[in-house]
């Protein structure tokens, strides 16, 4: 599948745009030459378990993804596009309202209970990491996901984003469905004030919400999206 | 076995999810929503509802236990003001949403009721804290912003409550280079490495653990302790000479007194009731605010917030919370929160000053809360009320003096109280959102605001 999908990509798709390239891989724009339109076509290097999952689902707050191959540790991905403005980039104009952020963080929420669902975490929530198409939050980019796998203690593999990721992310214990819960705490906090809640934490109910996502302790945090989107 | 697109009939290969060629999913996918939860009601309508049907059901049985106790007062129930207050200051015109005499009465009774029963309570059981851990935490210049952190975190097992709910920890962690009682938010805790160090000042040490001892904060650093990658505890010495301090400071006279209302203070609720000429000769006084307002008031203030105190409490049927107040190594007041159904009361001890304050909420009959403060033999007392959106409230001060506070529309409204050393200012707001009870002092050094949440909660700065 994964040669296929490549040659595929060749052959059907023209490069719109390169949006991000590294040592772990790449993420271009593609634009499909018989029917205009545009998908986004991700590689990069690692698992592609939660991508694979993913393929069986749709979301209205997560990309459908479309197509996965794999071989030898490289992973090939064509995901449906998101035209919209990232969280991070409407973040650089103004903070959004506290009714927003919660809004938003429904939203978010929804898409996470549906990775959730399938038993994987997202691993790095951040503005840049969610499109905001109309009205819509579109949860992206799932390279830092994993299964939760039970029987782990701690994480192999440390990822995610500095501010945003969990304790236990950096290797103090398994993350899981708890590790989101905290980013989105930091995500929420931001959102709303546009500052790390460890320098400006928001007030009022919603500041409570964010604290008890950024429990240090994932037992002290809620225990899954829906509680959050509850209290949310 | 060939697979085909099943919309343009170009060959795939198997377990192919998309056609690349007319760029169109293959099959149905799985619509992944989350459950709807039905969303809690929100505590106030919850309470207002459950308030209002108890208050109906309970008419027929205050009526039966009408009769005064020996202990209790016999006065008469509270006269509602006239239709208008003439003052020096102004003519309020007081709204029609005012509080029936029989619902002040069934409240008084019911608030008299709880009381009692709170009083009978058997001795109640006291924990002596006892400090368990304790680490010392130095964070480095990690990010080339922020200052160097060098922390104690304590433990101490107990029985405290913390934003009204117990807990057998407490949690508390200081800044040992101001001494500065620290909570989660005023660092980046994610960032805190712990090395282990030799205090080389063990009586400043100790100094430190006993200021923590004797005051709470939220136990938000739980995390803290139980993430710490590194445990470097300091030695058991010096954990149990802090305990030998802690002992002593925890007389045994304390312990056996519990947490009820010791005999031989005077209780509050003898005057309880409001007689109607007394009721009429502060109604008969201009509109002003006294020092002793002030007081009385700040008192009632400072007591339920002051820092740093001590704080013990203890389960009871009724009595859900009740502690002492030490402020400075001395018992200063007192605190009791026990409940009737629906209705929550609270009961305040300024033991320095005498003064008692009471605070009853009912959602029921319009009333939304009920305050009485005493000092002295003199009452000071508020009422609100509120209805179709509309917020009364009515304030009496001690020492002679009264002021009066009509508050409507539900926004933001403002009493003053002016003294010579400063002024401050109450504010509630009664609106959905909530309540908010704000302080100031004109010279600024002290701000207070409290905001009493829908669901409950309270929030202070």
């Amino acid at each position: 599948m994964y040669d296929f999908l490549l040659s595929s990509v060749e052959e059907h798709y023209e490069v719109v745009k390169e949006l991000k390239s590294g040592p772990r891989g790449s993420v271009r724009l593609l634009r499909h030459k018989e029917t205009g339109k545009r998908f986004i076509f991700r590689t990069y290097q690692g698992n592609a378990e939660v991508y694979r999952k993913l393929l069986e689902i749709t979301s209205p707050h997560l990309p459908e993804i479309l197509e996965v191959g794999e071989k030898d540790g490289n992973v090939a991905v064509l995901e449906e596009y998101i035209q919209g403005d990232t969280l991070a980039a409407l973040l650089k104009a103004d903070v959004f309202s506290q009714k927003e952020a919660r809004r938003l963080g429904r939203q978010i929420c929804a898409g996470l209970w549906a990775l959730h669902a399938l038993g994987a975490v997202h691993r790095d929530v951040k503005p840049e990491n969610v499109i905001l198409r109309g009205n819509q939050a579109v949860l992206i980019d799932f390279d830092a996901s994993r299964l939760v796998k039970e029987q782990n203690t701690t994480d192999t593999l440390v990822l995610g984003t500095t501010g945003y990721a969990a304790p236990e992310q950096y290797g103090i214990a398994q993350s899981d469905r708890r590790t989101d819960i905290y980013a989105m705490g930091i995500l929420l906090n931001i959102l709303c004030t546009g500052r790390h809640p460890s320098e400006v934490p928001a007030k009022g109910h919603l500041g409570r919400v964010i604290r008890k996502c950024t429990m240090m302790s994932p037992d002290n945090r809620y225990q899954d999206v829906l509680s959050l989107m509850e209290a949310l | 076995m060939e697979h085909k697109c099943l919309y343009c009939g170009a060959p795939l290969p198997e377990g192919a999810f998309f056609c690349h060629c007319c760029a169109r999913s293959q099959g149905q996918k799985r619509l992944f929503l989350p459950p709807r939860r039905r969303r809690r009601i929100r505590w106030p309508l919850w309470a207002a509802a459950a308030a209002a049907l108890l208050a109906i059901a309970c008419v027929p049985i205050l009526r039966s236990q009408a009769a005064p106790s020996d202990s209790l007062p016999t006065g008469q129930p509270t006269a509602l003001p006239e239709a208008t207050v003439s003052t020096a200051a102004q003519t309020v015109p007081i709204p029609e949403t005012t509080l029936p005499e029989e619902s002040l009465t069934q409240l008084q009774e019911l608030a008299l009721n709880a009381i009692e029963e709170a009083l009978a309570t058997p001795d109640l059981e006291t924990h002596t804290p006892q400090l368990t851990n304790a680490i010392e935490y130095r964070s480095g210049n990690w990010d080339g912003k922020r200052s160097t952190f060098h922390g104690l975190l304590l433990r101490l097992e107990g029985n405290f409550l913390l934003e009204d709910e117990y807990d057998s920890h407490l949690n508390v962690l200081l800044d040992m280079d101001t001494g500065e009682i620290l909570n989660s938010t005023q660092l980046d805790y994610d960032r805190i490495r712990a090395y282990q160090r030799t205090v080389a000042d063990r009586e400043q040490y100790h100094h430190l653990l006993l200021n923590a001892y004797r005051s709470f904060l939220e136990d938000d650093l739980l995390q803290i302790w139980m993430d710490s990658e590194i445990r470097d505890e300091l030695p058991r010495e010096d954990l149990d000479a802090v305990n030998s301090r802690l002992a002593l400071d925890f007389p045994e006279k304390e312990a056996e007194m519990g947490f009820g209302f010791p005999g031989e203070i005077p209780l509050p609720v003898q005057s309880c009731s409001f007689e109607e000429g007394a009721l009429a000769e502060l109604e008969a006084l201009p509109y002003d605010y006294s020092e002793d307002a002030l007081a009385a008031v700040a008192d009632a203030l400072k007591i339920q917030d002051s820092g740093p105190v001590r704080m013990q409490s203890n389960h009871l049927e009724n009595v859900q919370d009740a502690r002492f107040y030490i402020v400075n190594g001395e018992k200063r007041g007192q605190r009791v929160l026990h409940t009737n159904g629906d209705q929550e009361y609270v009961l305040y001890h300024d033991f320095e000053n005498g003064v008692w304050a009471r605070h009853l909420w009912v959602y029921a009959n319009g009333v939304m809360m009920d305050d009485y403060w005493y000092a002295d033999g003199t009452r000071a007392a508020r009422f609100a009320l509120t209805e179709d959106g509309q917020y009364t409230e009515m304030l009496y001060y001690p020492g002679g003096k009264q002021s009066y506070r009509f508050l409507r529309d539900a926004g933001v409204e403002q009493a003053e109280i002016h003294a010579p050393e400063g002024s401050a200012r109450l504010t509630l707001n009664a609106s959905g959102a909530g309540t908010e009870l704000s302080a100031y002092a004109a010279n600024g050094s002290r701000s207070r605001h409290i905001w009493f949440f829908p669901d409950g909660s309270t929030q202070t700065e």
